[in-house]
């Protein structure tokens, strides 16, 4: 991914304002990617993405030429968090069936399940349960490509709570996946 | 190999840092120090580097198809762009309309002591300005006024207009627009919408509640009602809010508006602004 983040630099011209068009062609897998290891599943991926669109069409009125991955990235982790906030407070999920035969998961048990995932499921799977705040991070350094210092920047946080986040969620990944990793 | 690593609870951050390049050469070399003594530290540091890059080999994810089409629910996307004149013609006829209802209404009702922010004209207002922002950045008047320059989020000050006894200054970044609106009075508290929550900004009560996609903050200062209004975007508005208080202009300012003459204030209701 990071290699696909400089390939991306490198075929940019930044020192104009893209079109939309041109963000959607050129950016469009980046920010699906980045859309995807935030929210874990394509369906919330492509809602986020299109709010993503409709911020960047008003947004390119103001943008100045420049770090457009930090800009986008910014956007994306924005209306993801905001999203997240946003079913905090108004929980849309529906309430439990009645009859639990018809609620009662049929997926295959824990066990069946970690045999048959691949290994990529297995790390989206640890990515998508961090706490969000983590999980921001570690997308957009691991996935993004961002320093430090734009994440502090797009996040409005200190330097060094970037650096705990990302270490903790690295942490957090770790303990979830041990028995994953070293099978 | 789990049992002899630390807990997810440990705080090495700068384990991360130096596997990121964003450690200091002294603070690199005093790590390598410690690591070179301690097998825990090493394991833990192994174990970081594994999931750093299981994570960056996770790879781009193919894009379904229709994912990246213009969205569809923003009307006035789909409608044909006006052009740069075409738009300058409607905000002017708009900023004409606005100084005539403030003309005509000079010298009506006196400045309550209470202020009901005018929401809906405020929310109106900010999308216009938005909207006119990228066509005309020009186009709305500018007046003296003891707003900054720059406030918090790198927030650029782009015009500052006055409504009435309003004002209202509007701030833009790359990606994000702030209008904050100013008018004197105390904040008549039962007249906000319900449904809002109260939170805490620079320790003073605030009232907060989204309108579609606008995030709305009104609070009061100095005997001044502040209207903060922002996109989505301007990711946590409440911070934004907070950080962005104590760059606001000074009371003195509520002074220079209470001067203004009480008329104006009446119009500016008229318009929605007041």
């Amino acid at each position: 991914m990071a290699d696909l983040s400089r390939r991306r630099r490198s075929n940019a011209d930044q020192t104009r304002v893209p079109t939309w068009e041109e963000v959607a062609l050129e950016q469009g897998q980046f920010l699906y990617s980045v859309a995807y290891r935030l929210t874990g599943n394509h369906n919330e991926a492509q809602d986020l993405v299109q709010e993503v669109l409709i911020r960047v069409e008003r947004g390119l009125k103001t943008y100045r030429p420049g770090n457009i991955e930090g800009w986008l990235g910014r956007i994306t982790t924005n209306v993801f968090l905001d999203g997240v906030r946003q079913k905090k407070r108004r929980p849309t999920d529906p309430l439990p069936d009645d009859n639990p035969e018809r609620v009662l998961p049929t997926s295959p048990s824990a066990d069946e399940d970690l045999a048959s995932t691949s290994l990529p499921d297995h790390i989206q799977d640890a990515l998508s349960k961090l706490p969000e705040d983590f999980r921001v991070v570690v997308v957009l350094s691991d996935v993004a490509g961002a320093s430090y210092a734009d994440i502090a920047e797009q996040l409005h946080i200190p330097l060094g709570t970037v650096r705990s986040r990302l270490h903790r969620g690295r942490l957090l990944m770790r303990d979830a996946l041990s028995e994953v990793l070293h099978d | 190999m789990t049992e002899r690593l630390r807990p997810a609870s440990s705080a090495h951050p700068e384990l991360s840092a130096m596997l990121d390049g964003e450690l200091s050469l002294s603070a690199e070399q005093d790590l390598r120090e410690r690591l070179a003594a301690d097998v825990a530290l090493r394991l833990e540091l192994r174990s970081l580097t594994e999931i750093r890059d299981a994570v960056r080999a996770l790879g781009p994810v193919d894009v379904p198809v229709g994912a990246l089409d213009r969205p569809s629910n923003v009307v006035h996307l789909r409608l044909p762009r006006r052009s740069r004149r075409g738009r300058r013609s409607v905000g002017a006829v708009a900023a004409a309309v606005a100084a005539v209802w403030v003309f005509v209404l000079i010298s009506v009702a006196p400045a309550p002591a209470q202020a009901v922010p005018a929401v809906a004209g405020s929310i109106e207002a900010h999308r216009a300005s938005v909207e006119s922002l990228g066509a005309s950045p020009s186009l709305t008047p500018v007046v003296e006024s003891s707003f900054p320059e720059q406030i918090g989020a790198g927030l650029m000050l782009q015009f500052v207009s006055r409504h009435g006894s309003s004002v209202h200054a509007m701030y833009a970044n790359a990606d994000e627009q702030v209008s904050i609106f100013q008018q004197p009075g105390r904040l008549a508290w039962d007249k906000l919408p319900a449904g809002g929550e109260m939170l805490l900004v620079d320790d003073l009560k605030a009232w907060t509640w989204d309108d579609q996609d606008l995030r709305v903050v009104v609070f009061e200062r100095d005997d001044t009602v502040f209207t903060f209004v922002s996109g989505y975007a301007g990711e946590r508005p409440s911070e934004t809010t907070a950080s962005n208080t104590s760059a606001l202009p000074e009371s003195q300012s509520a002074g220079l508006l209470d001067r203004l003459s009480s008329a104006s204030h009446r119009a500016a209701l008229l318009l929605g602004l007041g």
